[in-house]
């Protein structure tokens, strides 16, 4: 466990681009509710990074 | 050999009994118990090895100075500053081992072990002290060895009991009740532990494992004073370590405080799913030396 002030974001997976806007980080955008958790999944695993799930449906990965 | 340099037997064997009661006095300290460092056998020859040492310290100090040797009392600070060094590497080595554990210590619990370790070896010393200046002095008005020896150490074991009931220090069970919790998610991703928040979690595979294989108390403080202990957060990461360590951890462990009452919830995914002994764990956690002063 790192211990840090503030953790950025790493990645967003969405289902819906509209949702999110000028971005700095990479967004992937998933088919459905499975892709978008499996890509999360995947992205978590390699960037060893916490994932979070927004109540707009967007998922994003942050720093550990 | 001049016959005057050559200490008397008597001298000897008051001396003995004094790094004796020393001893016993160390290993009657050790705890064996799995949550105290050491569990293991380095670290009880270590510990016993340094408390021999300190009953030898103690011991000798007053017939040396009985003899005109005052270096002796240097002496005395000699040691001090050897087990000053003594906590400094209980510290270095367990802060060393702060990133291969799931959860760390923290630094408040880690300077607590290693004080205790310094406590010890003056407890030792001291009680070694007092059996030998007991005997010492007895020795003018007592001609019965026995007698002598044997008021020695049970001073000597007075002093130590007495100490070791002033060092003793409190577990949370003296502080606080156990609640069971209901684990649940909220809007999708919040985990909550009755109506505590504690974590979002992104995905439904973890959220499926967090349900089935996670467990969660609420722990209530009894009062106001009560409520700063849990609230502090070496306090905190001494519970996550211990109840990480003795039910090994599968994933994720966090602690929540609710602001409105103090309670602190926690959750955890345990290798050992076994709720009755987190509780135990849970109720004989120490409370952190630091956090105590700051109630007082």
């Amino acid at each position: 466990m790192k211990e840090s002030q503030s953790r950025s974001i790493l990645a967003m997976v969405t289902l819906d681009n509209k949702l999110i806007s000028n971005s700095g980080v990479p967004c992937f955008l998933a088919k459905d509710k499975n892709e978008q958790e499996k890509i999360a999944s995947e992205l978590g695993r390699t960037l060893a990074g916490n994932v979070y799930g927004l109540i707009n449906g967007v998922i994003i990965i942050t720093q550990e | 050999m001049d016959s005057k340099n050559i200490l008397e037997l008597s001298t000897v064997l008051y001396i003995s009994v004094g790094i004796l009661v020393g001893f016993i006095g160390r290993w009657w300290l050790l705890r064996g118990d799995i949550r105290q460092y050491p569990t293991y056998p380095n670290g009880y020859l270590i510990h016993l090895t340094t408390g021999f040492i300190a009953a030898s310290i103690g011991s000798v100090a007053f017939p040396a100075l009985l003899a005109n040797n005052f270096v002796a009392v240097t002496f005395l600070t000699l040691a001090i500053q050897q087990f000053r060094d003594i906590r400094k590497m209980e510290k270095e080595s367990l802060k060393s081992l702060e990133s291969d554990v799931s959860a760390p210590r923290g630094d408040a619990y880690i300077d607590g072990i290693a004080k205790s370790f310094e406590a010890r070896n003056y407890i030792v010393m001291i009680s070694s002290l007092t059996t030998t200046v007991i005997i010492f002095v007895l020795e003018r008005y007592l001609d019965n060895t026995i007698l002598l020896i044997s008021t020695g150490v049970l001073v000597g074991f007075l002093v130590l009991n007495l100490l070791k009931n002033y060092t003793k220090g409190h577990h949370l069970r003296d502080i606080m009740t156990i609640e069971d919790g209901k684990l649940h998610f909220k809007e999708g991703s919040n985990l909550y532990v009755n109506d505590i928040y504690v974590m979002n979690v992104g995905l439904s595979a973890t959220r499926e494992r967090i349900l089935k294989n996670g467990l969660c108390v609420i722990m209530k403080p009894n009062g106001n004073s009560e409520k700063i202990i849990l609230n502090h957060d070496g306090q905190r990461k001494a519970i996550m370590h211990e109840c990480s360590r003795l039910l090994g951890l599968e994933r994720y462990i966090a602690t929540r405080r609710n602001f409105d009452t103090g309670e602190l919830a926690l959750v955890l995914v345990p290798i050992d799913k076994d709720i009755d002994r987190l509780k135990k764990i849970l109720f004989s956690v120490p409370i952190l030396e630091t956090v105590k002063k700051e109630i007082k």
